[in-house]
This record gives structure tokens, sequence and C-alpha cells, in this order.
């Protein structure tokens, strides 16, 4: 169940009632990090730094994350560093994670009991989750959600992972449908590359030198000011499921197509050829490729389209929406700082973020996606812990390079 | 202590719709969640969306974009098409043609249904050919394959923003007033299809057949 961050109100928003900066339990961004404890934030200070450039980090946002079945209260926060030859470093961010003993939580017996298999995903699984038939991956929902095996009696004991499963046994089912989604993948890289080294031998067009030009002109990220401590713009986030946000985003838009079909109608009438109207000679044709070659962000555009304002994507133990190609066995392989178990993914950040991270009416800090990959058996000590470090990886903008 | 959670409820597995009754979703469908604030009151706060105030008409209309482009373009960094196509830059997101041609208008060409052989039969979809342009040196071209008539309309609408190209025109004769006609004979093959456009003199206006025509008007 894939849960979607969405911005909400600023600070000191219309419902006073609200507006608690100080409580760690609520999820936001910007402003300053609110600690369960001032012993957190005492001893952190020193650590907040980047790796690269030992500035000290800006504070970026906190999600409260409870886990099922979990007596804890837990919250996640992220860190990054201003300066903006650090931006697309995984290394330069830092993620830190709280937790506290919640005696009140009622346990679920068997919640964590239910190992929830890992399966191996290509690199190129992102790219085409949808057989190529249905590249729109358009009925995808339709057989993941099964709720009517789902147990709906209200003893806790049957409250298992068991979406969990059922999604997972559904990733294995289109892992066996795909055909030759390697060979599609590696051409779309390869054009991609000859794309681009077709253009670099077209200086003739623009020299690199007014490139360069231009790019003074209106990047203008030197003039960033990384020195003075400041803080992003402090806004609450609301959460929403995806499956709701995307069915009703679809309901809306099927209600707007309904008068343009009026019109579409004419048109239909039009090629009343008997050949055209079964479908006669026309063979079914694979859609030629995109413009831009870039078809993983392509994929990754049509997950978000419904909801393209969303600035956290949470799906635990879920896998992450890529923005870039990029090899699993690097994501998969991460383990956790302290305890050395193996890494699960637990949120990324989205890009309409970077839109809000202004400092000045600047944009402050800027990255493509950023994945948070957590400890996935959640070590803790109570006794001597304050705050466990966790994994972050950064994905650049896909034409990152092309700015630099 | 002010409530867990406040009243936007938290991210993670915990959390079903508290005490509020949310939207009404039914229980099967948040099969891991716990019971609808057992035992937890009314307070906890781990429901979600407790106000729905984000505006859900409102956010197709402002566009929120993505990449690097399109937040130079949002910030009206970049002026005109020319500029990226000058440099190069790849154009992702179909905002960025939208927000620098605000006079592009579309067209659709064809919309044919394609069917393919499964065991149950034929499956029909539908494509979509769908062209754009502004009439003055920008075209586009899209073709999209859906399974609903509207969806590929949608979807080549977007596919053609993102495919648009600058038109060079020049002239026939004497280089007086703007450019009127195409620089030189070109020739365009695909498949079988051979396509040659020749200059002529200004006042010719378009000799072709309908489908061509229609594409170089709204080339300009």
């Amino acid at each position: 169940m894939v849960l979607l961050g969405f911005l909400d109100e600023p600070r000191g928003g219309k419902m006073g009632a609200d507006d608690d900066p100080s409580n760690w339990t609520i999820s936001r961004i910007g402003g300053q990090p609110a600690f369960p404890s001032a012993a957190v934030s005492n001893k952190l200070k020193s650590s907040l730094v980047c790796a690269k450039c030992q500035k000290e980090q800006v504070f970026v946002c906190q999600l409260y994350c409870p886990l099922a079945g979990h007596k804890y209260d837990r919250a996640l926060y992220l860190f990054a560093c201003r300066n903006p030859s650090c931006w697309n470093a995984s290394a330069s961010w830092t993620a830190i994670r709280c937790q506290t003993y919640d005696e009140t939580v009622e346990e679920i017996a068997s919640a964590e009991t239910e190992p929830i298999e890992t399966i191996p995903l290509s690199s190129t699984d992102w790219c085409d989750d949808a057989d190529a038939w249905n590249s729109d991956a358009e009925d995808d929902p339709a057989p993941k959600k099964k709720p009517s095996s789902v147990p709906t009696t209200a003893t806790k004991k049957e409250i298992k992972s068991e979406p969990e499963v059922m999604l997972n046994s559904m990733k294995i089912d289109d892992e066996n449908e795909k055909s030759s989604s390697d060979d599609d993948s590696d051409d779309e890289g390869m054009d991609a590359s000859t794309k681009k080294k077709t253009k670099e031998k077209n200086l003739s067009v623009a020299s690199s030198d007014a490139f360069n030009e231009w790019k003074k002109n209106n990047l203008k990220t030197c003039e960033l000011d990384v020195s003075t401590s400041a803080s992003f713009p402090f806004y609450y986030i609301e959460i929403d499921e995806e499956d709701a946000v995307v069915n009703e985003a679809k309901l809306n838009e099927q209600k707007k197509l309904k008068k343009a079909m009026k019109n579409l109608n004419n048109i239909d009438e039009d090629d009343d050829d008997d050949e055209t109207a079964k479908g006669g000679k026309e063979k079914y044709e694979k859609t030629p490729e995109i413009e831009h070659g870039d078809i993983v962000f392509y994929r990754f555009q049509q997950k978000i389209r419904y909801a393209p304002d969303q600035i956290i994507r949470y799906d635990w133990s879920g896998s992450p929406l890529i923005l870039t190609k990029i090899d699993n066995s690097t994501l998969s392989a991460q383990k956790c700082r302290h305890c050395q178990s193996s890494c699960a993914f637990e949120f990324q950040l989205m890009p309409a973020l970077v839109n809000f991270l202004k400092i000045d009416k600047q944009i402050g800090l800027e990255f493509g996606t950023v994945f948070v990959y957590t400890c996935s058996a959640n070590c803790w000590d109570d006794n001597n812990d304050l705050y466990r470090f966790e994994n972050v990886f950064v994905q650049a903008d896909p034409d990152q390079n092309l700015f630099d | 202590m002010s409530e867990r959670g406040g009243t936007r409820g938290g991210f993670g597995t915990r959390g079903g719709r508290g005490g509020e009754g949310g939207r009404g979703r039914g229980e099967g469908f948040r099969g891991e969640g716990e019971g609808r604030g057992r035992g937890r009151g009314e307070g906890r706060g781990r429901g979600r969306g407790r106000r729905g105030q984000r505006p859900k008409e409102d956010s197709t209309k402002s566009w929120v974009p993505v990449t690097k482009l399109g937040r130079l373009v949002n910030d009206g960094k970049i002026h005109s098409l020319e500029e990226i196509y000058l440099f190069s830059l790849p154009i992702k997101e179909a905002d960025i043609i939208d927000r620098l041609l605000p006079g592009l208008k579309d067209e659709v060409l064809k919309i044919m249904p394609v069917q393919k052989q499964t065991r149950a039969g034929q499956r029909t979809r539908f494509k979509a050919i769908v062209v754009v342009g502004d009439s003055n040196g920008h075209i586009g071209l899209g073709v999209k394959c859906s399974k609903e008539v509207a969806t590929a309309i949608r979807g080549a609408i977007i596919l053609a923003k993102l495919s648009v190209i600058p038109v060079r025109r020049g002239y026939w004769g004497n280089k007086i007033g703007a450019p009127h006609t195409v620089p030189c004979k070109v020739t365009g093959e695909c498949g079988s299809v051979l396509v040659r456009l020749i200059p002529a003199p200004r006042g010719t206006s378009l000799v072709c057949a309908p489908v061509p025509k229609k594409l170089l008007q709204m080339a300009g």
C-alpha cells in the first residue's frame, strides 16, 4: 500500500489548533526538526555535517511512521547539504531514525512473523512492469486488489501482512509475462547514448562556450549564500493513499472526457470504411519511441501523472519508483550501519519537492529523487540509543549532466 | 502532550482511519491496519486525510515541474523554445511546451482501431494520431495506442507536444518579406511512403493531399 505525501498548510495555518511545530510525531518539511527529546538534538548537532564538504546540513523533512505491530513511536528525519557542489550526492544526505517505546500500542500477534519475500527485481523491472501490449499500465490495479479475500473480521490475529504477500506474488506474475524486456531497455539505453553523441557532434549549432554563457546567466547557482544557516519554509504534509488518489483522479478525468467524447464520435463516423471498422488490415504495431528517448523517465511520469504534486512516496519494504536507470543490486545490497542486517526501502522524496525547498525565493536544494532505506529489523536499543542512522540514495535529475 | 501524529496522522503501515471514519473505504481494503481506533481513542489521530483539504480539482490546473528544465521554464528563466533547441536540451515534460507556446493548437488526424489476436478472441485498441502546431514554425506529431479513444487522444497530444520541432522556412525567389515556403526541395521517406516538398512562389498556397495539407498548415 503506497502512501503519498502532499504539501499542506504552512506553519500557523488556518486551523490554529493543529499548529504545533514541536510535536515530533507530525510529518512536515522545512523549519527545524522536532526530536523526541532535547538530548537527541544536543547529541546530534555535531554529527549533522556533510560528508563531502563538512558544512552544516539543513533540515529537509521529518516523517512520523510507526510500523504495524511495532510498539514504538517512530520518526525519520532527513538532512541535506545546501552546497551546490554536493547536491546530487548520496554522501551529503543524512537520515536519522528515532524511536520511543510506547506501551499503549497493542501488539498484533503474528504481524511481524510473516516473512516478506524479497523478489529479486531486475534493473529493467520498472521499465517493463506492464507488458508491451499495455504500455499505459492502465488495467494494472484490477488484479492486485482483492478486498474480498482479505479478512475483514475484527480479530486482530488474522491481520497479517497478507496484502504485502499478495502484492509480492503479483510481481512474480508480472515477471513471467514480460517479454524481451531486457533487450528493449538495452536498446533504449543505447539509443539514448547515441543520441547524445550526435548532439555533441553538432557543435556548429551552438558552441559549448555559448552554452556555458547561457548557463551562467540563467542558472546562477554560485550566488547562493551557503554560509548562513537558513532553513526551508515550514509546511505540513498531508498524507493520502495512492490508490484513493488515483481512482479519484481517474473519475475526474472521465467526467471531463465525456464532454470531449461527443466531438470524438463525429470523427469516428468519418472513417467508416469497412476496413477500418473492424481494424481490418491494421496490425498492432508498437508505438514509436518517444522523442526524447528516456523511457525510464517516461514510465516515472506515467506513474505519477494522476498526482503530479506528490512530494513523498511511502512504501515500506516496497520498491522505489526510479527516475533513472539503476542496477537494482546496488540498492538492495545496502546494509544497516548498526546491525548489519539488510535494508528495506521505506520512502522516497519526489522531484516536486524541489519547488518548495526555496530560500529567499531561490531553489535551495536540488535532487532528482531521494530513496531512504531503513533497517529491516528496526534495530533499537532502548537504554542507550537516542537515534540511529539510515541509508540514503540520491538519484539526480536525468539531464543533470547537461546543466553542469 | 499533543496527540500522536497530530491530526494529520502518520505514514507507516500502522494506522487505520482513526475514529473519524475517513472516507469509509471499508475494512477489507485496509487489511493490515488495526481496527478503527480500537482501544486507542479518537484523539490518536493516526488516521489519514482527516480533512481532504488538498484541492483535487486544482491539482490538474497548476503545473508542478518535475525536471530541472521544467523548473527553469516555470520560473521564467527560459523565454523561448528556441533557446532549448539551440542547446539540444531534451524536453521531457509536455507542460514546458504549453508554457512556451501558448498559441498551440491540436488536431486529431485519425483514430483507427488495431487488433491483436488472443486466445479469447480479438483485442481491439484505438490508435490516435494527433498533430500539434502553432502555424508559425513549430510542429509536433504524436501517436498513441490505448484501449479507450479518449485516453489515446490525450496520450497522443502529450507525445505530440514532446516532439515539437522547429520548421525552417525560406523563399522561392526574391527575398522580400517574411519566409513563406520551404527553403529547398526536401524529401522524406518512411517505409514505402515518399514525401517531397518543393518551394513555390508566394500565393500558390499548399497543393497536396488533405492530410499533408493539414500538417503543413499547422506548421506554418
